[in-house]
């Protein structure tokens, strides 16, 4: 287990690089770049920019430049500027992790921009998933337990609207109900807890239905297994069988699909986001590629597909431990 | 099979119930609020606070660095230059700089500063200060994207592409409070320039001690009425009165909250819900419109400082034929246009109509006058805004017959596959850009192929004349003075984007430059809009509108032609009877509190806005 969960995370690094490989070079071939705009530039003032942001050196300095301020390099000035971590060894400075400066908003660092608008969109995220979770595990066990029924009927219904009703249409339809129609939370903008109840709710809302099906049908196709008939048969009450026996194998689906869910959610929703000024890093993604951005753009690229992987490989992980017929390289 | 049904029909009934349940839910609630006076809930603030949308994210708080609009709202709050925009007009009104003088030869102002002004650190302003920031922005280090705003200065050009010292700056001061600025050529809008936050004062020994992390709220040093409280990107910046401030006795707010927001949708539904004040040009989208231009106590609709027009690719045929060029522009029905888009004027020329009145009035003489030495009668020149039958005829003659058909016209022959029209991806320009193929189409019958790109995309094809046909253009002057869009289309590498370029129109607006009569300037600028014009590189469509909102509360807050206000002429007015009412009338009504500080500030002997040539209208 141990080896194998250390070569995971060997594998990300090489990933990850890759990633971000592939994302410079899309940039780059994209076309337009930071400071194009409406009015053309003198020529001057473009050759001080090229100068300023060192974009006079070759293509392959600039890549090699790019992978080491992302990773580490030595450097021998020891200026103060710059992000990331700083190891001094002798007379020279390591510098790792240092995305580098934003391009648009002068000044700031990548780092402290992913920084501070990360938690935004994890408390968010995060809020929404637990609910989702939580809603969707128990409404589709109910959903299975009860299979024929009306109230499962309603239910599923309920589930493939929440699934297709896409976020930039629910959400003003939460906002007309529950700012203009009942005044009882405000249309946006970050603040307090009831600043939260719409955005985590319009975010949840696809995420719960459908952890709500994938319980259901893992559920409904375990309820129909030996052990469980074996479980009802010792006496047990319907709820214990359901939740002490059959729910843990019946949510391996959810637990794969919790993955890539989570780090989605973390990384922050553009829409949501969008919609309720909440000042979260999946709208700043979104605006970083617009304006050519490299830096930003990359920074917020190398983060969230290794928030992914990481999540990906808690993933295997969780479903060794939930489910014992599963082992890490052994045979 | 019947089992089947079954089944369907259960499901249907749930998901029926449930969607018919949600309508109803929807209905009731849109129904339900009655019209009343203001839109939304309409009650000032406890404090003197304003709050205010102003657009994205500010790129930076350094005064020197930001090129958008968005930014300049803020700036304009924290930062005074030598003059300040008339909360109005935009027209300069003096701030830091109390009066000036202009040398005979129209190259060299004197700004006498005020005594007594302060950075928001106590230590003083002086001219020096002034040399200091006009040099660190022209400099090459700096990179700054306004450096061309300072091109004006006398070897402003040359220090900034670095062929000559920073030493060798028309800039000089004289005595701590003698600002000596020496210009290139004589011109007549640049006392209005100065205005911009890039000429804004910034503390020396603040830059230099913190770099690029000046502008950081514990780093920043300001000079303006207002002092930065805190900024949290994406969400909120705050700033409070100044009471260092030279002017402070006048300033009313308290504080500002601005609001970086991106959605124009939620912009709309927290100035509904009462939670913002005020928000900047353009936000209600098209949905809302309708709904909110009703409320006349509060929806501002304006001449903005913006045309907007079409570019032709003059150097690829079809279009570099101008018969064909003219034949397109006669067939937009642009009356037709502005009435649909609500907010906007027709245009036929390509300097705003409705911003400079003087220059409006010099331009219907000269015009008139051009177009008989050119033996244009009157009837065919106020057709020139929308003549389908000239258009066809026009057509015709370029060799593209125009044939009525039974359902329209048709014009077989015309290369429709060496033509599109590009524009960037936005709700709006698709709307536009359907109505003129629309246009096209019904007209002259030939379909014009729409493509649309994302912004940079659009704008590196565009700017690389990288399209074929037409291109969808927006000019937002910069100055108030026609020759802030008549410069685009100046030299022969111009950014225009179209490939045109006319010697005798370069020497008219050079000529322009030279000229120091503002009346005879004028002529020379109209005499080279209509020689363009008749040229036909662009197509004009419209004078874009400011159209924003305000609650009735909010005071001093005025729709110039470029919704940038002067943050210390606002105030919260708390008696109900003397808010706003009919704005559309808020430009021609007096406001003791605005109009009494302004003659105040205007009493300076040899005021500052004597000396600038751009006359705009009260």
């Amino acid at each position: 287990m141990k080896v194998y969960i250390f070569k995971r995370l060997a594998t990300i690094i090489p990933m990850s690089l890759l990633v971000v490989s592939v994302t410079w070079g899309l940039i780059r071939i994209a076309p337009g770049n930071f400071y194009l705009s409406e009015k053309k530039l003198p020529a001057a003032i473009k050759e001080n920019i090229k100068k300023k942001y060192g974009l006079e050196s070759s293509l392959v300095e600039q890549y090699l430049m790019m992978l080491g301020n992302m990773t580490c390099r030595f450097s021998d000035s020891d200026d103060s500027e710059g992000a990331g971590l700083k190891i001094a060894i002798r007379s020279r400075t390591l510098r790792c992790f240092d995305f580098g400066y934003s391009l648009k908003y002068e000044g700031q660092s990548v780092n402290e921009i992913l920084s501070r608008h990360l938690p935004y969109s994890a408390v968010i995220g995060l809020l929404a998933f637990l609910i989702a979770l939580v809603g969707g595990v128990s409404l589709g066990a109910v959903a299975a337990t009860r299979k024929d029924s009306r109230v499962a009927r309603y239910l599923m219904s309920l589930s493939m609207i929440g699934i297709s009703v896409p976020t930039f249409v629910l959400a003003p339809v939460l906002v007309l109900a529950f700012s203009f129609g009942l005044y009882w939370l405000p249309p946006a903008r970050w603040g307090g807890m009831e600043h939260l109840v719409l955005p985590v709710l319009s975010l949840s809302a696809v995420y719960l239905a459908y952890i709500a099906r994938l319980t259901r049908t893992g559920l409904i196709e375990v309820l129909k297994s030996d052990y469980v008939r074996t479980a009802r048969a010792t006496g047990l009450s319907e709820a214990r069988v359901v939740v002490g026996h059959a729910l843990k194998a019946g949510i391996l689906p959810v637990v794969s699909f919790s993955g890539p869910a989570i780090a989605g959610l973390l990384a922050g929703s553009v829409v949501s986001e969008r919609i309720f000024a909440i000042p979260g890093l999946g709208n700043i993604f979104v605006q970083s590629v617009l304006n050519r951005d490299e830096p930003l753009t990359l920074g917020i690229v190398a983060f969230v597909s290794i928030l992914i992987l990481v999540c990906n490989l808690v993933v295997d992980v969780v479903y060794a431990l939930i489910d014992p017929r599963i082992r890490f390289g052994e045979r | 099979m019947r089992i089947l049904i079954r089944h369907l029909l259960r499901a249907f009934e749930s998901v029926g119930t449930l969607t018919a349940l949600l309508i109803l839910v929807v209905t009731s609630i849109s129904c339900s609020t009655a019209r009343s006076r203001y839109f939304g809930y309409t009650n000032p603030p406890q404090e003197n606070v304003l709050r205010y949308v102003s657009g994205p994210e500010p790129e930076s708080l350094d005064p020197q660095i930001p090129t958008g609009q968005p930014e300049t709202r803020i700036l304009l709050s924290l930062y005074d230059g030598l003059v300040d925009y008339h909360p109005r007009t935009m027209e300069p009104i003096p701030a830091l700089a109390k009066s000036c003088d202009l040398s005979e030869d129209g190259r060299t102002y004197t700004f006498h500063l005020r005594s007594g002004a302060r950075f928001s650190n106590g230590e003083p302003i002086t001219a020096e200060d002034f040399v200091y920031t006009f040099t660190r922005g022209l400099s090459p280090e700096l990179a700054s994207q306004n450096a061309s705003f300072g091109y004006y200065i006398e070897n402003a050009e040359e220090y900034n592409s670095g062929s000559k010292p920073a030493s060798s700056l028309g800039l000089r001061a004289i005595d701590d409070l003698t600002l000596e600025i020496r210009l290139k050529q004589p011109t007549p809008f640049f006392v209005g320039l100065l205005c911009h936050p890039f000429f804004r004062v910034i503390h020396k020994e603040t830059v230099e001690k913190f770099g690029r992390e000046w502008v950081r709220s514990e780093n920043i040093v300001t000079s303006g009425a207002f002092n930065l409280l805190e900024h949290r990107p994406y969400d909120r910046l705050v700033v409070v009165k100044n009471p260092l401030y030279w002017d402070a006795e006048m300033v009313r707010l308290d504080r500002i909250e601005f609001y970086p927001l991106e959605d124009t949708n939620t912009m709309m539904n927290l100035y509904r819900s009462g939670e913002i004040d005020a928000f900047y040009n353009h936000v209600p989208p098209a949905s809302w419109n309708a709904e909110v231009r009703a409320f006349e106590d509060e929806y501002l609709d304006f001449p903005e400082l913006v045309v907007d027009y079409y570019t032709f690719n003059t150097l690829k045929a079809p279009m570099n034929d101008l018969r064909v060029r003219r034949a397109f522009s006669l067939a937009i029905d642009r009356e037709a246009m502005s009435k649909f888009r609500r907010t906007t004027q027709p245009l036929a020329e390509f300097s705003p109509k409705g911003i400079f009145p003087d220059y409006d009035a010099v331009r219907e003489s000269v015009f008139s006058e051009e177009r008989t030495s050119r033996g244009i009668s009157e009837d065919e020149w106020t057709r020139r805004k929308f003549d389908p039958e000239a258009a066809r005829r026009m057509l015709g003659e370029a060799g593209y017959p125009v044939i009525k058909t039974t359902d329209g016209f048709s014009c077989p022959t015309f290369p429709v596959d060496q033509v599109e029209f590009l524009y960037n991806t936005a709700e709006s320009n698709r709307v536009n850009a359907e109505y003129v193929q629309a246009q096209w189409k019904q007209n002259l019958g030939i379909t014009v192929p729409l493509r649309n790109q994302e912004f940079k995309a659009f704008l590196q094809s565009r700017t690389n004349l990288d399209y074929s046909g037409i291109a969808r253009g927006g000019w937002a002057g910069d100055y108030l003075d026609p020759l802030a869009f008549l410069k685009i289309l100046y030299g022969k590498d111009n950014e225009s984007a179209t490939g045109w370029s006319n010697s005798e129109f370069d020497n008219l607006l050079d000529r322009a430059n030279e000229e120091r009569n503002p009346e005879a300037r004028f002529a020379l600028l109209a005499r080279a809009e209509f020689l363009m014009l008749l040229d036909q590189p662009v197509l004009p469509v419209q004078t874009a509108a400011t159209n924003w909102m305000k609650k009735p509360f909010v005071k001093g807050l005025y729709p110039n032609p470029g919704t940038l206000h002067t943050w210390k002429f606002v105030y919260i007015e708390r008696n109900s009877e003397k808010w706003d009412s009919n704005v559309a009338k808020i430009m021609d009504r007096r406001d003791d509190f605005v109009d009494e500080n302004l003659d105040r500030l205007m009493k300076t002997k040899s005021s500052v806005a004597d000396v600038s040539g751009a006359r705009v209208k009260r």
